[in-house]
């Protein structure tokens, strides 16, 4: 669980800055994809291009409907995410543009 | 083999411009861009090209050391969703991953490209899809992982433009997933 502080410094970086961040997060972890033995990395890459793979099938699943016009699961598969809401004290709108 | 994810994007990048393309960077990366930072092997890409230039592109990604799957080379475009794809695999020591490359094709990922914004990193500038869009493409697949991201990005980035995403979420037919983004949301 990330500190309020830490969570208030992401809150203030540039989007550049959190890209940044996530560059040197990955380039840590990229040999530990490596670790274990053959079949097990192996698992590994391909857990991620699943993964990856669903992320990528269930947006393009919805897009395709829309642009079809066939029915589209409107309904929310609501799940919680695992963990609390982190919960904000300010809009995260810009209030100089008044929703329609 | 490539040097890693990192390289793996600076190089398709690269191979995007030389070809006469422009490109906005979406899915994972973008996601901590606009959310909370953390390592992520998701990279895609939205891109303008004509689908006559993509032969030259898989030469200049071939070139860089990367790989093009054989359908892709013979002209094969995955059309599922009328969201074209075509992909590249980016080789690390022990395996690949794969590097989406979307074509900019129909109103909605025009929209996007027009809307895309520019990321300082480290001296770098990359384009990303804006922080309205990325909410959109989560909002579409919201599987339990999108809907983490989608209270991410809504925690921390902030003057996000309301307007614009509840007329896409209208057009994208995403209203109740949205209204359930902001009942259930960070604020």
């Amino acid at each position: 669980m990330l500190s309020e502080e830490t969570i208030q410094e992401y809150r203030e970086m540039t989007p550049g800055e959190r890209l940044a961040l996530t560059f040197r997060a990955l380039e840590e972890n990229e040999p530990f994809l490596a670790y274990g033995a053959e079949d097990f990395v192996r698992r590994k890459f391909e857990l991620l291009r699943r993964k990856n793979d669903s992320s990528n099938n269930a947006m393009r699943k919805h897009f395709g409907a829309v642009r079809c016009g066939e029915p589209t699961a409107e309904r929310v598969d609501w799940e919680s995410p695992g963990r609390e809401v982190r919960r904000r004290q300010t809009s995260p709108f810009d209030e100089s543009k008044p929703a329609e | 083999m490539n040097s890693g994810v990192r390289t793996g994007l600076m190089d398709a990048i690269a191979a995007v411009e030389d070809v006469g393309g422009q490109y906005a960077i979406m899915g994972g990366l973008a996601v901590r861009a606009y959310g909370i930072p953390r390592p992520t092997f998701d990279v895609d890409l939205l891109m303008v090209l004509d689908r006559g230039s993509l032969t030259e592109l898989f030469d200049q990604l071939e070139q860089r050391g990367y790989g093009i799957d054989e359908p892709y080379r013979r002209g094969w475009v995955d059309e599922v969703g009328e969201m074209p794809l075509v992909k590249a695999k980016v080789y690390l020591q022990t395996g690949s991953v794969d590097l989406d490359l979307y074509l900019c094709e129909g109103d909605f990922l025009e929209s996007v490209m027009r809307r895309r914004q520019k990321a300082d990193v480290e001296g770098t500038i990359l384009w990303l899809i804006s922080p309205e869009d990325l909410l959109l493409f989560k909002l579409m697949a919201a599987r339990t992982k999108d809907w983490t991201d989608i209270f991410d990005v809504l925690f921390v980035v902030s003057n996000l433009d309301r307007s614009y995403i509840e007329h896409w979420v209208e057009v994208l037919k995403l209203t109740e997933r949205w209204r359930s983004a902001l009942e259930k949301g960070p604020f």
